[in-house]
């Protein structure tokens, strides 16, 4: 191994079907879509491109319907982060105690992370509409001005989904957090208890230090899960009412395959990317604190 | 000798994973293994003669590829499933590659990546007419003129009005680009019961009765008119009739050939009628929620009294066709000059623009979408589906076909006068659909009438 180490070109070969991979599959499609943000075209193989320079960019950054879109996806951002991380981080503290059956409540907890997006957003849509299950419920409860059209009220439908993205995300982000506090080593908790962190305490002044790195990464996940989310909104809404729900992708998505403009659909696309890479960056510099070594 | 093997291996994994995915981006990798033929350069498929050692046609090696919206489990995909395996049974060489489907959104994406990737079906099902300009212009679709003068039992039989409408002329692209297949009339289905029940002895044939009825459903504790808007398209629908009575079928034209505007003050009033509809309460409460599977459910459990839909409805509607009648959507006492106007939409189907390099296999696609429009299979539709026939010499038995397509075609008989199909479908811009069913959506959650005009004039003017 140390010999295959030394040598350059056997490293180079090893890396080069990786590279070749992520190049065809990764960095050919985002150059094409950049090459194609700088182009009008129509979507038919018969028609040329034509160059119409920045046009694209001007076009979708003057456009109040994407400003809108950029709105909906920080509240998403920002709602979903302290959502789901926090009750993700919760459940993972508490099933850390080994409780009698917490195995039931584990596989429970993950079970939306196994179902598909549009399984879960059908499921939801139909809890959720105006003769669905959870009005009837309020009606029985007799809390009927609570009951209104979830996805269809403005102050509601934008809130709605992200919280139902919530409800699928919570078991992975619990996952993570349970493998990183198992991972604690018991005497940094046992030198804790006996320093008197017990309950909250324990919570904040050991377990989140000890995982940082973990909840780092899950912060990264989340802010690129929710830039790209798309299939959530486009099952439960279509990004609809008139654009309330819409996210950069089904605004993508409807440029491309609704209104035939695949230029600025590739604009929005180097947005999302450009917007990905900023909140990755920023999120990282927001948590960069000292690696705890134990 | 080691460090030479390593090197070897990781050389030939490297090439290994090159080909593959390089094999996997070329164009048609993908396709060709599923369909074996696919590409536009279908001339390919034709690799023999497609003749047997006698001389006769067999079409071997030829594959026709459909996309239809004709999937699932309703009369119309089993009628279309008769149709193709009479043709399998004709031609057993030809391979039938169906990739129809039902969901519009599927639809809409598997055609534009097709036309994307150049790799257009054989049979497409594209809804519209005007705009089908943009794809009879770009090669997309065939021309179908010389075809249909070549084949006298289409020419002669099927309804020339309907051809006239598939005729791209007047839009600057000459030509007949589709075959109609069907033939739709959208009208209210009511039921009787709930009629009854609330004291209503006659259908209303003007608005203001129109809002008696909905009065008295009202006061029977009935939802008078529930409409699926979150399919925009239900709105659409409802606003084109209205258009139809209160401008006439000419204006959807005129707006088509940009000699008037979405902000037109009499245009806007159809938007402002919809709005003043949901505020009388007639649509319920719930309806800006509700799909288009949920109102036909609800209509037909009993919960709502009426639909404003196609007759694409009545084969669905078989159980109890005895307790639901239909009428024409009302008119205006003072627009009396468009009471006549009614909605029919043809659906149609095109063939591949690339089908013209491939006389031998247009043949046989040219042979197999004749058949839709065929003196039996149009009598099938009838019975089976509910549809009128696009046809004048199909003869129909009325105790062979539910009693709600014999009352439909009464009135289309004896009340209608102007036929217009849906207001986007003469607009050139593709999109017009889309653009209008969500101002249209916006005039129900907030927007003024004026505001949802301005909307779709000024993303039209985007387009244009």
């Amino acid at each position: 191994m140390e010999k295959i180490k030394r040598n350059k070109k056997a490293v180079l070969c090893f890396l080069l079907p990786g590279f070749i991979l992520y190049t065809a599959l990764l960095m050919v499609p985002i150059g094409g879509s950049l090459i194609m943000s700088f182009f009008k075209w129509n979507g038919i193989k018969s028609v040329p491109m034509v160059f119409v320079g920045f046009h694209n960019f001007k076009t979708v950054i003057t456009d109040g319907v994407f400003w809108h879109s950029i709105k909906n996806i920080l509240w998403f951002m920002v709602l979903t982060l302290f959502t789901q991380l926090p009750i993700g981080l919760m459940l993972a503290v508490m099933l850390s105690e080994r409780f009698r059956g917490y195995r039931v409540f584990k596989f429970a907890y993950f079970v939306p992370q196994v179902l598909s997006t549009t399984v879960i957003g059908l499921l939801w849509y139909f809890i959720l509409m105006p003769t669905g299950v959870l009005n009837t419920v309020l009606q029985g409860m007799g809390l009927d001005h609570l009951v209104r059209n979830w996805l269809v009220d403005k102050n509601t439908a934008m809130t709605t989904i992200i919280l139902v993205n919530t409800w699928c995300g919570i078991g992975f982000h619990m996952t993570v957090s349970y493998a990183a506090i198992s991972g604690i080593p018991d005497d940094v908790m046992e030198a804790g208890k006996l320093e008197g962190a017990v309950g909250l305490n324990k919570v904040f002044h050991i377990v989140i230090p000890m995982i940082w790195e973990s909840i780092i990464s899950s912060i990264v996940v989340i802010i690129t899960a929710v830039l790209k989310t798309f299939d959530l909104v486009y099952v439960m809404t279509e990004g609809g009412p008139n654009g309330l729900t819409d996210v950069p992708s089904t605004l993508l998505y409807k440029e491309a395959f609704r209104y035939n403009d695949f230029g600025k659909a590739s604009v929005i696309g180097v947005y999302i990317f450009i917007l990905s890479i900023l909140f990755t960056v920023i999120s990282l510099r927001i948590t960069k604190r000292e690696r705890l070594e134990y | 000798m080691r460090k030479r093997m390593m090197k070897k291996i990781a050389m030939l994994m490297a090439a290994v994973m090159a080909i593959s995915s390089l094999a996997a981006c070329g164009p048609g990798g993908g396709t060709e293994a599923k369909s074996g033929a696919g590409s536009s350069g279908s001339s390919a498929n034709s690799e023999s003669t497609g003749k047997s050692t006698d001389g006769e046609k067999t079409g071997k090696g030829i594959t026709i590829r459909l996309l239809t919206r004709m999937s699932g489990a309703d009369s119309g995909t089993k009628l279309k499933e008769g149709v193709l395996a009479d043709f399998q049974a004709k031609y057993p060489d030809i391979t039938i590659q169906d990739e129809s489907t039902n969901d519009s959104n599927s639809f809409t994406n598997q055609f534009k990546t097709d036309i994307a990737s150049g790799n257009v079906a054989d049979i497409i099902q594209w809804p519209g007419i005007s705009i089908m300009k943009e794809y009879a212009d770009t090669g997309v679709f065939l021309d179908l003129s010389g075809l249909i003068d070549a084949t006298p039992d289409i020419k002669e039989h099927v309804d020339a009005t309907l051809l006239e409408m598939m005729d791209l002329s007047g839009v600057g692209s000459p030509g007949t680009y589709a075959l109609p297949v069907t033939n739709q009339m959208e009208v209210f289905y009511y039921n009787k019961e709930l009629f009854k029940d609330a004291g209503i002895e006659k259908t209303p044939e003007t608005w203001d009765e129109f809002y008696e009825v909905c009065d008295k459903l009202k006061d029977s504790g009935v939802t008078p008119w529930v409409v699926g808007a979150s399919n925009a398209w239900r709105v659409v629908h409802i606003q084109t009739g209205l258009l139809y009575k209160m401008c006439g079928v000419e204006k959807a034209k005129e707006l088509g050939a940009r000699e008037a505007k979405w902000t037109d003050a009499d245009v806007t009033a159809t938007i402002a009628f919809i709005q003043d509809l949901a505020d009388r309460g007639i649509f319920g409460s719930d309806y800006l929620g509700l799909d288009y599977e949920t109102e036909k459910a609800m209509f037909a459990s009993g919960q709502t009294a009426m639909s404003f839909d196609g007759s694409w409805r009545i084969s669905e509607l078989g159980d109890m066709e005895d307790k639901v009648g239909v009428f024409r959507m009302p008119y205006f006492p003072d627009k009396e000059e468009f009471k006549d106007n009614d909605i029919a939409y043809p659906s149609q189907m095109e063939l591949g623009g690339h089908l013209k390099d491939d006389p031998e296999k247009l043949e046989y696609v040219w042979e197999l979408v004749s058949t839709f429009a065929s003196k039996d299979t149009q009598q099938r539709y009838a019975y089976d589906c509910g549809n009128i026939p696009v046809r004048s010499d199909v003869e129909l038995d009325g105790s062979k076909m539910s009693p709600l397509l014999s009352a439909l075609l009464d009135i289309k008989a004896s009340e209608v006068k102007v036929w217009g199909s849906d207001a986007w479908s003469y607009d050139t811009v593709a999109v017009l659909e889309d653009i209008v069913g969500e101002a249209f959506t916006g005039a129900l959650t907030g927007m003024t009438a004026e505001e949802a005009s301005s909307q779709i004039q000024s993303r039209l003017d985007a387009v244009d």
